[in-house]
C-alpha cells in the first residue's frame, strides 16, 4: 500500500511538474518596451563618413569631400545621400556636368526635397528650364512658404520670359518680405520687360528709397 | 496488474481533476512556453484565457507584454491601462505603458503616468529615472529632463548612457562647451565609446570646429 502511494506520489508530481512553473509567472519576464536610445543603436561606417563628408564641405575642402563621399558610393553605389552629397559638392566646385551624371539614372521620386532642388538647379545651370520649373512648382504646393525657392522660380521664369508668372512669384514673395530691396529690383527689372514701364520705375524707385 | 491499473487510473482522475481545478494556471503556462518560443499571438490567447479567471495582474502585465511584442499597440494600451486601474502604483506597468507612448510619439501621456505615480508617493527606480529623462527630452521639455539624467547617472550601470544623451542635449540647446566637455569627460573613461564619440564629433561641427570633428569622425572610421 505504501508502494501504492508513493507511485501515486510520484506520478501526481510528475504531473504536477508540468505545471510547476505556471504558478509562477514571474519566472520568465519579457524586458519592458522602453524605447531604445539613439545610443544603444549601432554606428555604421556609412553614417560616419556622409557625416565626415559633410563637415568636410563645411570646411570648404570639397576635394576630401567628395573622395568620402566616392568611399560610400564604392561600396554603395545606390546611396542616395552620398549621390547627392556628391553632386551638390561637384555643382559648388563649377562641376555641374559632372554633378547631373552623379544624379543620372535617379527616379526623381526618390529624392528628398534637398535632392530635388538640387537636381532641379541642376537643370538651371544646363539651361534646361522647363523641367526646374516643374520641380520648384511642385515643391512650392507643399511649401509656399519658402521664399528662397519661390525666388529661384521666379528668376528661372523671369529668364524665359514667363513675365505674368514671374511678376506674379514676385509679388508673392514681396508680400512676405516686403523690405527685400534685392527682390523689389528683381521685379521691378521683370516689369520693365514685360512692358510695364510706369509700374517698374514706381518698384526701381521705392528700392532706392528702403 | 492491479497495481499497475490503480495507479493508472488515480493517476488519471488527480489529471483531470488538476486541468479542471487549475486550468487558468495551465493556460498561464502555456502562454509562458508561447513566448519564450516567440509565438506571441499563441500566447497572447493563452494569457487572454488566463485573464478571465485569474485576478493576478501579472497575467495582465503578460499579455501587455505580448501585444507589444507584435506591434498591436492598441491592445497593449487597453490592457495596461485595466492593470494600472487596479493597481496605480505599479512601476513596471507604468513602465510599459511609458514605452509605448515613447514609440507612439505621445510623450505628453508617458510624462502624465509618471506624475500621478510620483504624486501617490511612488519612488522611481534608476532604469525608470532614465526612461522619464528620455520622456522629456522626446517632449523637448530639456531642463525637466536634465534632473532625471543627472539621478540616473547615479547608477553605474546607467552612468554612461545617462551622461551622453544629457550632453547630445546640452548641444541641442546651443551648449556647446559643456556638451564637448561632458562628452570628453566619459571618453576619457571609455574611449571605445562609439556613440559618445559620434556625439563628440557632431557637436563640435556645430560648435564650427571642423578639424576636431573630423579628427573625431576619423577615429570613428579607425574603430579604436
Amino acid at each position: 500500500m505504501r508502494i501504492c502511494f508513493s507511485l501515486t506520489g510520484s506520478i501526481v508530481c510528475a504531473l504536477l511538474l508540468g505545471s510547476a512553473r505556471a504558478t509562477d509567472p514571474a519566472a520568465s519576464s519579457p524586458s519592458p518596451a522602453t524605447g531604445s536610445s539613439p545610443a544603444e543603436t549601432e554606428i555604421s561606417d556609412t553614417t560616419t563618413r556622409l557625416e565626415l563628408a559633410k563637415v568636410l564641405t563645411y570646411d570648404k575642402r570639397y576635394g576630401e569631400a567628395m573622395e568620402v563621399y566616392r568611399q560610400v558610393l564604392a561600396t554603395e553605389p545606390d546611396n542616395l545621400e552620398a549621390k547627392i552629397g556628391l553632386s551638390e559638392v561637384l555643382y559648388w566646385t563649377g562641376n555641374s556636368e559632372a554633378a547631373a551624371a552623379t544624379l543620372k539614372g535617379v527616379p526623381e521620386d526618390k529624392l528628398d526635397d534637398k535632392g530635388k532642388l538640387m537636381l532641379a538647379d541642376l537643370f538651371v545651370a544646363k539651361k534646361d528650364y522647363e523641367p526646374a520649373i516643374r520641380i520648384f512648382s511642385t515643391y512650392l504646393e507643399r511649401k509656399p512658404d519658402d521664399w528662397t525657392v519661390r525666388l529661384r522660380l521666379a528668376d528661372v521664369q523671369s529668364w524665359i520670359k514667363r513675365y505674368p508668372e514671374a511678376i506674379a512669384s514676385y509679388e508673392a514673395i514681396l508680400k512676405a518680405r516686403p523690405h527685400d530691396r534685392q527682390v523689389r529690383r528683381k521685379y521691378g527689372m521683370v516689369l520693365s520687360w514685360a512692358g510695364q514701364n510706369e509700374k517698374a520705375a514706381e518698384q526701381l524707385r521705392q528700392s532706392l528709397n528702403e | 496488474m492491479k497495481l499497475a491499473l490503480y495507479v493508472f487510473l488515480v493517476a488519471l482522475l488527480v489529471s483531470l481533476l488538476f486541468r479542471r481545478v487549475e486550468w487558468p494556471w495551465i493556460a498561464f503556462r502555456q502562454g509562458e512556453i508561447a513566448f519564450d518560443r516567440g509565438l506571441y499571438l499563441e500566447a497572447a490567447a493563452q494569457y487572454e484565457r488566463a485573464a478571465q479567471k485569474l485576478s493576478d495582474s501579472r497575467v495582465l502585465e503578460h499579455l501587455a507584454k505580448c501585444w507589444l511584442a507584435v506591434g498591436r499597440m492598441d491592445e497593449a494600451e487597453t490592457v495596461l491601462l485595466k492593470l494600472l486601474e487596479q493597481q496605480p502604483e505599479r512601476l513596471s506597468a507604468i513602465k510599459l505603458l511609458a514605452g509605448l507612448y515613447q514609440k507612439t510619439r505621445q510623450p505628453e501621456k508617458a510624462i502624465s503616468l509618471f506624475t500621478k505615480y510620483l504624486a501617490l508617493g511612488g519612488k522611481l527606480d534608476p532604469p525608470a529615472e532614465l526612461q522619464l529623462a528620455r520622456i522629456y527630452r522626446q517632449a523637448a521639455l530639456y531642463d525637466e529632463a536634465a534632473p532625471h539624467y543627472i539621478q540616473a547617472a547615479e547608477d553605474l550601470k546607467q552612468k554612461t548612457v545617462a551622461e551622453v544623451e544629457l550632453a547630445e542635449m546640452d548641444s541641442w540647446q546651443g551648449h556647446y562647451d559643456e556638451a564637448v566637455q561632458g562628452l570628453r569627460q566619459v571618453l576619457a573613461v571609455e574611449p571605445a565609446n562609439r556613440q559618445a564619440r559620434l556625439s563628440l564629433a557632431r557637436v563640435l561641427s556645430w560648435a564650427g570646429n571642423y578639424k576636431e570633428s573630423e579628427d573625431e569622425y576619423r577615429k570613428l572610421l579607425a574603430k579604436p
